[in-house]
């Protein structure tokens, strides 16, 4: 709540939410990021198991074992709290992975600003 | 487009060129003598029949007989209209609820606030001291009630429209496949 009214008042450039990156991903780091672990599991495989297309991310194959574990033990379905407990914190982990990177393009953003002024000041 | 003109056709074979069905239906009142209402309270029994009204009074004897039946003055007496609501010769009497009632009045029937013999309107089950207080003045009248009510759930309505999206602002979800992402780890 307080950062949704501090998006809504203040001046400084937020990005917007749902939006890509607009910085060299590598900008700022000291060596090379490491690239995301894709899942081990083939686009026509999601399909085959009619996965819906927004939840073919970075956890479809925990998901995929959590709707398995779920047909084979229903509907002693909480057998699976395992499964889901995994799932849930791959979307967790994934929304932090988000959130750093709305943190990470917040910050360049004001950085491009302040050398902006600095620039400015040294012009005027 | 045949098939609807097919259609068209064939209605009109069966109502506009159908003239033993216009000669029928024009005569139907003189060619079938039914009463659907007589033969509807035909269809109980004698010992229900003795506590239904009767049929809808069309002469004046029968009105001034079926006023006198509900204990009313003729000039007071007013059936329900048979068109709208046929309910036979039972009076479209003015509701009155328990509470509207004088409560000081000697009534036969105190529970009820009712005498005895005294024709009661159809919704009369509604009207009991635990029921519905129709006729009594309220503090806030009923369709200032029902407009305040409503206001204040267009007013939530408003608000839920006009508020903001107060979740966490993520930048937009990754998925496999479609541009390069990385970890905050370093290699």
């Amino acid at each position: 709540m307080g950062n949704s009214f501090q998006i809504m008042f203040s001046s400084d450039p937020f990005p917007k939410a749902d939006t890509d990156p607009t910085f060299d991903p590598m900008f700022g780091f000291k060596g090379e990021r490491k690239k995301r672990v894709e899942p081990a599991i083939t686009e026509e495989a999601l399909i085959a198991a009619k996965v819906p297309t927004n939840l073919r991310d970075y956890c479809a194959h925990k998901y995929l074992d959590y709707q398995r574990c779920y047909m084979k033990e229903f509907p002693f379905v909480t057998r699976c709290h395992d499964e889901a407990h995994h799932y849930l914190q791959c979307e967790y982990d994934d929304d932090v992975l988000r959130a750093k990177e709305y943190e990470r393009e917040r910050r360049l953003r004001l950085r491009e600003l302040r050398k902006q002024k600095a620039l400015e000041a040294a012009a005027a | 487009m045949a098939a609807i003109r097919n259609c068209r056709n064939l209605s009109k074979i069966l109502s506009v060129k159908n003239k033993p069905f216009i000669n029928f239906t024009r005569k139907y009142e003189e060619l079938v003598d039914d009463d659907i209402h007589k033969a509807f309270r035909d269809d109980f029994l004698p010992s229900q029949i003795k506590y239904l009204p009767d049929l809808y009074p069309k002469t004046k004897e029968e009105w001034n007989a079926a006023a006198a039946r509900y204990g009313l003055h003729p000039d007071e007496y007013k059936p329900w209209d048979p068109l709208r609501d046929y309910n036979g010769d039972y009076p479209d009497l003015p509701l009155i609820s328990y509470d509207a009632k004088d409560p000081y009045y000697p009534w036969d029937y105190p529970a009820t606030r009712t005498n005895y013999q005294e024709a009661l309107p159809l919704e009369f089950q509604n009207l009991l001291g635990d029921r519905l207080e129709y006729g009594v003045r309220q503090p806030i009248e009923h369709w200032k009630a029902a407009l305040l009510g409503w206001s204040i759930f267009g007013v939530c309505l408003i608000l839920f429209w006009i508020m903001p999206d107060t979740n966490q602002a993520l930048l937009a979800k990754q998925y496999p496949g479609q541009g390069k992402h990385y970890t905050f780890e370093l290699k």
